[in-house]
């Protein structure tokens, strides 16, 4: 009989029913797809056409602002039908810095009253958010214009970033698609003190290469998933562009599926992809031999070894960002920077990645550790890790838990990013030049 | 409408690996949105003179893998300010590769295109493109 991973790891919970006669099963994505689609079945190269059951999307010149034009003078479209699938947020430019940041704000509040769209607004960055208030509904189709919505694929949410041609999802019901391949990869073994998800995503980059998951879809597995953290997924999840991947997608587990059911916007059946699906490549990771990693400017392709970097000087630290500044990462640089303190001169920002987030590492005196120590924390935006604000001349070089370290990122483009973990951020901070975390974690 | 063939000389092969498109008009010159200034600011590291001598359908040639990184739009509109009319890749970021589409901008995968051209070829046997998935992708 046939079984999947999904039942194994739910006990049933979630069934996929029979599929007698199929030679070969389904992979998760081409499940959700299938429904999206309205279709008894899809596979991989099939060019369908799907309909999202979420459309999100933060506003921004160029896009946002563009695509409500759009609507209104070329498709003639005045109020767009079934707002409960469409979700804004107001996570970059927070708070606004000029007249015309605020007018671009304005306009978003103004098509969502219109509209009678959900706006979500200085409640954190958008992508942690949208699994905080249920667009994280596992089984469901997500589309947005940024890419980084992939960490939604955490609790078996295949969310995909289309760039401009979101447009497609805002003026029609369903979006083309092209079915992707799968690239799968297994994670064995525990991660040793001082690792952390951000280790592992640069890792998989490193081993498998910056283009190896090109117009597929990255699933995560294997044993070790169990004993992560929602918060580690989404990290990993969160920077799946930078495999060539479309998204990265979790067969959802208990775990995922205690956080995400009760937040749920719609009721779906969970999928899981069957033990027997297709994968394009299928690779294993044992977690437990992974050190600490450091990806130096200015391409997110160059992972290489902390250890080969120590010593470097750094004038500025950045924790936060839809990929890390979750309380996993609050915590672990609360645990190197307690009673200690940043180096004399530099600047240490610490950007919880939402309010939720913010409240519980208050609560937990996360928040008084990092300041006590001499932490900057602000409150959640995406303004840092594009340098909009505590922008970098030319010359300095930061350690950042951001997305990206492309030229010019965080501020001149002779500035210089190296992205690492927050523990890593932390020790640095401390010593004013790149450091190894695990020595503070030992006393 | 089907996508007319694109015949056109080879203005520029970028032979980079994971090519990242924003270094075409520099990071420092993204928030340009004069096209006068953009387009004088394209192509400066790699051939100054580059916008006397393309002329309009040129095309550029990319090695594996192009676009990727976080590439914005700026570079590509000075490019078809300048005329080019496509751009052939061995391969491309889907990121990079989706938004260009949305611009309706061609964007060709032609596995082993860097092997058949030289810069500033007219005319060459055809080749014909190997769907390497990215082909008609478009999401």
């Amino acid at each position: 009989m046939r079984t999947n991973v999904c039942q194994i790891a739910l006990g049933g919970l979630c069934w996929m029913g029979d599929k007698k006669g199929n030679a070969v099963g389904f992979t998760i994505t081409e499940k959700i797809l299938a429904r999206a689609a309205g279709l008894a079945s899809v596979k991989a190269g099939d060019e369908i056409m799907a309909k999202p059951d979420y459309v999100l999307a933060y506003d921004f010149p160029g896009y946002t602002d563009v695509i409500f034009k759009q609507l209104k003078d070329e498709f003639g479209i005045d109020k767009i039908p079934e707002p409960d699938r469409f979700g804004i947020f107001i996570d970059h430019m927070v708070p606004a810095a000029s007249p015309a940041e605020e007018q671009l704000h304005m306009g978003t509040r103004e098509w969502t009253k219109v509209n009678d769209v959900a706006l979500y607004e200085r409640k954190g960055i958008g992508h942690q958010v949208a699994s905080e208030i249920g667009f994280a509904t596992p089984g469901a189709f997500v589309v947005h214009f940024d890419g980084h919505v992939s960490q939604l694929g955490t609790f078996g949410t295949l969310a995909m970033g289309l760039r401009r041609n979101v447009l497609e999802a805002f003026a029609m019901e369903r979006v083309s698609i092209r079915v992707p391949q799968t690239t799968r990869v297994d994670l064995v073994g525990t991660l040793a003190p001082g690792v952390m998800a951000r280790d592992v995503f640069h890792h998989i980059v490193r081993v498998l290469g910056p283009a190896s998951c090109r117009f597929q879809v990255l699933e995560i597995g294997g044993p070790a998933v169990a004993d992560m953290s929602n918060d580690g997924l989404q990290t990993i999840t969160g920077l799946a562009m930078f495999t060539g991947a479309v998204t990265a997608i979790v067969n959802p587990d208990a775990k995922r599926l205690e956080y995400a059911l009760p937040r749920a916007r719609k009721k779906l059946d969970p999928v899981c992809s069957d033990d027997d699906a297709h994968y394009a490549a299928r690779h294993e990771i044992d977690l437990s031999t992974l050190e600490p990693v450091i990806v130096i400017p200015p391409s997110p392709a160059n992972t290489r070894d902390l250890k080969d970097y120590l010593g470097l000087e750094v004038q500025t630290g950045y924790l936060g960002s839809c990929a890390s500044g979750r309380i996993e990462d609050l915590r672990a640089a609360a645990h190197v920077l307690k009673g200690r303190k940043v180096a004399p001169g530099f600047a240490l920002y610490v950007v919880p990645t939402s309010q939720e987030i913010m409240a519980a590492a208050a609560r937990e005196g996360l928040i008084e550790t990092l300041v006590e120590a001499g932490a900057f924390v602000s409150s959640p935006s995406c303004d840092y890790c594009y340098g909009r604000i505590a922008t970098m001349a030319s010359g300095q070089r930061a350690v950042s838990t951001g997305t990206l370290n492309v030229r010019g990122r965080m501020g001149s483009p002779d500035s210089e990013i190296y992205l690492c973990n927050a523990s890593v951020i932390a020790a640095t901070a401390i010593e004013g030049r790149i450091a190894d975390p695990r020595p503070y974690l030992r006393s | 409408m089907a996508l007319k063939n694109l015949r056109g000389r080879v203005a520029f092969i970028f032979e980079e690996l994971d090519f990242d498109v924003d270094q075409i008009v520099g990071v420092k010159n993204m928030k340009t949105t004069d096209i006068h200034e953009l387009t004088k600011a394209a192509m400066q590291a790699y051939d100054a003179g580059f916008a006397s001598q393309v002329k309009p359908g040129d095309l550029l040639v990319g090695n594996h893998n192009f676009g990727y990184g976080h590439p914005h739009y700026p570079p590509m509109k000075a490019m078809r300010q300048l005329g080019i009319a496509g751009v052939i890749a061995e391969s491309f970021s889907p990121g990079y590769w989706r938004g260009e589409i949305s611009m309706g901008f061609p964007q060709v995968s032609c596995s082993g295109i860097l092997g058949f051209v030289k810069r500033w070829d007219e005319e060459g046997e055809p080749v014909l493109a190997e769907d390497d998935g990215s082909i008609g992708q478009t999401a």
